[in-house]
């Protein structure tokens, strides 16, 4: 290699080293940390923004400084101090709710500015709907300010933590009567997973103190179809003034005859009771003039009377002076469907037939059941209906012979006893393909509780030809007041 | 110079002896020579031919079946499978390319070539060469024949190439019209040498039917007499389409473990492609059955992988088996290839890519039982819930358990359904009712010959020799179905029972023009029976051509999409409406 040759080598590889060093820089530059908030935390930040030094001093007096200042990501939502000019100083001067406070107003993860509408768990446990630049009733003015761990939006208002309907209800004096029944049904309940343990007894079984583990519960919410006291959903409840709940509550009473007043008591007022609460929130411009509650029944809201409305944590809830409840829709007929016997008089699966047809009345496909030549007199199938009231009742069914028009067989629908006479329905002949509903007669209950029903075949055996034959598609029960 | 001249003679020697080493054969890889020296290479060459032709059976379905109107992806399905179902293929498609039926039509033609080869060196029997050569030739034109409905106009290659991809090249392969490939094939596979079923091979051990893997060959063939039937079905060639299906239902030669290879009574004899009524008493049957005297219970359904019409798909390949079968491949986790339909179809240990369109549950559920109920029990068993999702069961009832669990999530055992006794009827009444023959079509769809041609059936101690046949015709539409105590009659068709009443359906009816009303119950009855069973494409492709109405076909896809929200419905539909747009892009 002459020494021309080796300087030109020397040359390229100077030329490379300055290449790659040069290029070090770019290199780290290309995807380097430019702006320097995100270098810091959300406190940090939020302390830096001159319009929200209350909500600052705040969070640095609730200790949700050090919180904001962790490595976990949170969104909140500032209010400005112009918006915390109105703040309740009782609640600024006590530690405890200025930390429900400020805590109402921060959220685990970032939740940058979205149209849709979602509702955000806050870190105090309540949730807030967030849609697009509304915060609850609050307006984001400066959106998606990044940090190092979260996001930050200014709000024009804070929002108050509310109570939810339950905790409303429970500190109001709008509906005494109602409150006085609701609270009756507290009771307390013992949660292992949550006592204490102090030893083990003789047997080798876990021994508790005695305090721990007891929680209250209510047997309406768990019963009452509807939680209001769940923060995740919505709901709309009516609190009723004493002069309504009294009016509602009598005319519930009779169907709700039992051996003690306690008894009719208690169910009367659950049954006027849990047609109140609703699921969803219903502003007072949205509430409609016919609610359906979750049990089905149709409520009538009549707008004058709402006497005061309260927004709560997780929905609305309205005192109403009157309620006129309809007892055709509060009492709805019970259907009994025949596929769904609870015993027979005898074993004859072989006998019994569970069947699809299809209803050229109602163009839908239907259930039955069944039964032919079974060879047994006074054969019955058994419905036991739980819970039905002291009052009178239409009785119907849809019985299905699509299957012979010689001989039409004869049923009958017998009440508490296959025996006694006088509670029995008569026979009723079952005709060739009549799909509707066939009045049997009424049967009246003085008091409210269980009811047996059967439904009975012909009074002879038989082993053929159909003589023997039972069809049930259902019994409809319906009120006649 | 002495350095030079030592190293010129060095050169030489090495060169010189060179020349035998370059003689050696290649020790990895087999010559044509060393491959085709007798009957058993012969017939490894097939059974291989066989298993790559397996590599087809996805492709094969997700075509046919998802195409048509019974078949819909799920919110699982990948891009290539949600615009095979809107009719937006694309070009890079996988699903729509050609090479994967042409390198088995490449194979075929290979091995065609080679069994000429040693029929010339006198390597192989005239017999033996004539049943080996009409079964690769069969395939190779049933996959012409596939290939031509999907891609419409295609090359028609009958010698092997160097590549696949020499087959796109139009100059030397140019495309022909399907109708002019149809010639062809008919042509090519009338002049196949052999087109009975084959003997048994256990006598003397060279035949094609044996045991590979535990598995039987019985029904592991093309069936010859269903190709030419199929071929000129898709022709108009009704009568001698008729007269091929025919020849098969009279399963000529199936009797594979009696001496003279024809059955002459019992149950195979009365009930091997006859599509036979249901052993009400036992229930072992392929009908739609319930617990006798509990016919009218729900829960006596006969829902099981042992009896009744769910059975045809799990069981075992016993005599019921070879009833239906016409033309099954088994899938087992003991050999290649691997089972592709459990990936496919199943949502529990599958990736649930395809489910049942709502329009086939509809179609199920507007049947009515002969028992009063609502629905079309076969439905039932085509289509299952798993955690509440519609999932397609037919490939899926040796894989999962009575709560649609995977038994073994390995172990991912089944067939290919391709042809069975069924479509074959459905097919032989579409050709006869084209051929005038409406009752016969009419009675082999619904209650079967006996009951069809009983002006009273059900009635006890006739003379029925006059009844319960179609003897005045001639071949093929003559049947006896008479069944009789004085005289005796227990006439070969005498058990046949009809689609319908097997799958305990009430008859379809006819109304309006008979021809074509019945024609539409054909091909309705073939979406209830054979749904998901890779037929339905072809189907609605060959009764819209008959027809020439684009709209039989686009109405039918419109409606699938329809029901299944698809915005592209009405899209679909009119770009179905033109007969181009039927047809696979060929080109890439």
């Amino acid at each position: 290699m002459s020494l021309q040759n080796r300087l030109q080598l020397i040359a390229v590889l100077f030329a490379c080293a300055f290449v790659f060093a040069t290029c070090n820089k770019k290199w780290d530059e290309h995807n380097a940390v430019t702006d320097p908030l995100v270098g810091t935390n959300l406190y940090q930040n939020i302390s830096k923004n001159t319009s929200l030094t209350k909500f600052a001093d705040y969070l640095v007096k609730t200790g949700y400084d050090k919180i904001l200042a962790s490595s976990k990501t949170y969104t909140v939502w500032a209010p400005t101090d112009a918006a915390l000019a109105t703040m309740d100083p009782t609640i600024v001067s006590d530690t405890a709710k200025l930390k429900l406070f400020v805590a109402n107003h921060i959220a685990n993860q970032s939740y940058l500015v979205d149209p849709s509408e979602q509702r955000i768990a806050m870190l105090n446990g309540k949730y807030m709907t967030v849609a697009g630049t509304k915060f609850d009733s609050a307006n984001i003015t400066t959106s998606n300010q990044y940090a190092a761990n979260g996001i930050y939006h200014v709000i024009d208002k804070f929002i108050p933590r509310y109570s939810n309907c339950w905790e409303f209800m429970l500190n109001s004096t709008a509906a005494p009567l109602m409150k006085t029944y609701f609270l009756s049904q507290n009771y307390n309940f013992f949660d292992p997973t949550v006592a204490t343990q102090t030893g083990v007894n003789s047997q080798g079984l876990p021994v508790y103190d005695t305090t721990s583990g007891l929680l209250k519960k209510n047997h309406f919410l768990e019963d009452g179809l509807v939680d209001v006291s769940d923060e995740k959903n919505q709901y709309t409840m009516i609190l009723l003034t004493d002069a309504a709940y009294t009016t509602e509550y009598n005319k519930l009473t009779p169907w709700f005859k039992t051996g003690s007043p306690d008894s009719t008591d208690k169910l009367s007022a659950f049954w006027l009771t849990k047609d109140l609460v609703f699921k969803g929130a219903y502003t007072l411009a949205q509430l409609p003039d016919t609610l359906l509650s979750v049990s089905g029944v149709k409520v009538p809201v009549n707008k004058p009377s709402i006497t005061a409305s309260y927004k709560t944590s997780n929905g609305w809830v309205y005192v109403m002076s009157k309620v006129d409840f309809t007892l055709t829709y509060k009492f709805p007929p019970i259907v009994i469907q025949g596929e769904n016997p609870t015993f027979f008089a005898a074993d004859r699966t072989a006998n019994t037939f569970y069947r699809v047809r299809n209803s050229p009345l109602t163009g839908q496909n239907f259930n039955d059941i069944l039964m032919q030549n079974y060879n047994f007199a006074n054969y019955y199938i058994n419905y036991l209906v739980k819970n039905v009231n002291s009052m009178r009742y239409n009785a119907f069914w849809v019985a299905v012979n699509d299957v012979q028009t010689t001989p039409l067989w004869s049923q009958r629908l017998a009440i508490d006893s296959t025996t006694s006479a006088a509670t029995n329905l008569a026979f009723v002949t079952v005709a060739y393909k009549n799909y509707s509903e066939v009045s049997l007669g009424q049967i009246s209950l003085t008091r409210y509780r269980n009811l047996n029903l059967f439904v009975m075949g012909p009074t002879t055996a038989s082993t053929s030809g159909g003589v023997n034959s039972i069809s049930l598609d259902y019994i409809k029960l319906v009120p006649a007041f | 110079m002495l350095k030079s001249v030592s190293a010129a003679i060095l050169l030489g020697t090495v060169l010189f002896s060179c020349n035998k080493i370059l003689d050696k054969s290649p020790n990895n890889s087999l010559t044509p020579a060393q491959v085709y020296r007798n009957v058993f290479d012969a017939d490894a060459a097939i059974v291989g031919l066989y298993g790559k032709f397996m590599g087809l059976a996805k492709q094969y379905v997700v075509l046919n079946e998802l195409r048509a109107d019974l078949l819909d992806v799920t919110a699982n399905a990948d891009a290539d499978l949600r615009d095979l179902n809107e009719h937006n293929v694309k070009p890079e498609n996988p699903y729509a390319d050609p090479r994967p039926f042409y390198a088995v039509i490449n194979d075929c033609n290979d091995v065609l070539k080679n069994f000429n080869i040693m029929l010339r060196d006198k390597k192989m029997s005239d017999v033996d060469y004539q049943q080996r050569y009409s079964d690769v030739g069969a395939l190779r034109s049933w996959l012409y024949l596939q290939v031509g409905i999907h891609w419409g106009n295609v090359p028609y290659v009958t010698d092997p190439v160097e590549t696949i991809d020499a087959v796109r090249d139009a100059s030397k392969f140019p495309v022909i019209p399907f109708n002019q490939l149809l010639d062809s094939l008919i042509t090519f596979t009338n002049s196949l040498p052999f087109v009975r079923p084959y003997p048994n091979g256990t006598t003397i051990n060279t035949g094609l039917i044996t045991s590979y893997d535990g598995y039987n060959t019985k029904r592991f063939f093309i069936d010859k007499f269903t190709l030419l039937g199929d071929l000129n079905l898709w022709k108009g060639n009704y009568r001698i389409a008729a007269t091929y299906y025919r020849r098969l239902m009279e399963h000529e030669g199936y009797d594979l473990d009696s001496p003279n290879g024809l059955y002459t009574n019992g149950d195979q004899f009365y009930q091997a492609f006859r599509m036979p009524y249901a052993d009400v008493a036992t229930n072992n049957d392929l009908c739609v059955g319930y617990i006798r005297f509990k016919e009218s219970d729900q829960g006596s359904l006969i829902d099981n992988n042992g009896q009744g019409w769910r059975s045809m798909f799990a069981r075992t390949q016993d005599n019921l088996w070879l009833q239906q079968w016409v033309w099954s491949l088994p899938f087992s986790s003991n050999f290649a290839p691997g089972n592709p339909f459990v990936d496919l179809f199943s949502a529990n240990g599958g990736s649930y890519l395809l489910k049942p369109a709502q329009a086939a549950i509809d179609n199920w559920n507007s049947q009515l039982q002969t028992n009063g109920f609502p629905f079309d029990a076969r439905g039932n068993f085509s289509v299952k819930n798993m955690n509440g999702r519609p999932v397609v069961m037919k490939y899926l009832y040796n894989y999962v358990d009575n709560s649609l669990q995977p038994i073994n999530l390995l172990k991912k055992d089944g067939a290919w359904f391709l042809n069975r006794a069924a479509n074959v009827h459905l097919h032989f009444a579409e050709a006869a009712n084209r051929d005038g023959r409406r009752r016969l079509a009419y009675a082999l769809l619904n209650n079967g010959i006996g009951t069809t041609f009983d002006p009273t059936p059900g009635v006890s101690g006739r003379d029925v020799t006059t009844i319960m046949n179609t003897l005045y015709e001639s071949t093929p539409y003559n049947f006896d179905a008479r069944n009789g105590e004085v005289p005796r009659y227990r006439s070969d068709w005498y058990r046949n029972n009809g689609v319908r009443a097997d799958a305990r359906v009430v008859e379809s009816g006819v109304s309006g023009d008979s021809t074509l009303s019945i024609e539409k119950s054909l091909i309705d009855e073939n979406g209830l029976e054979l749904a998901f069973e890779g037929h339905r494409w072809g189907e609605l492709v060959r009764i819209a051509l008959r027809r020439n109405d684009p709209a039989f076909l686009a109405d039918k896809v419109y409606n699938k999409l329809l029901k299944a929200g698809n915005p592209q419905a009405a899209a679909v539909r009119a770009k179905l409406m033109t007969v181009s747009n039927w047809y696979l892009p060929f080109k890439n």
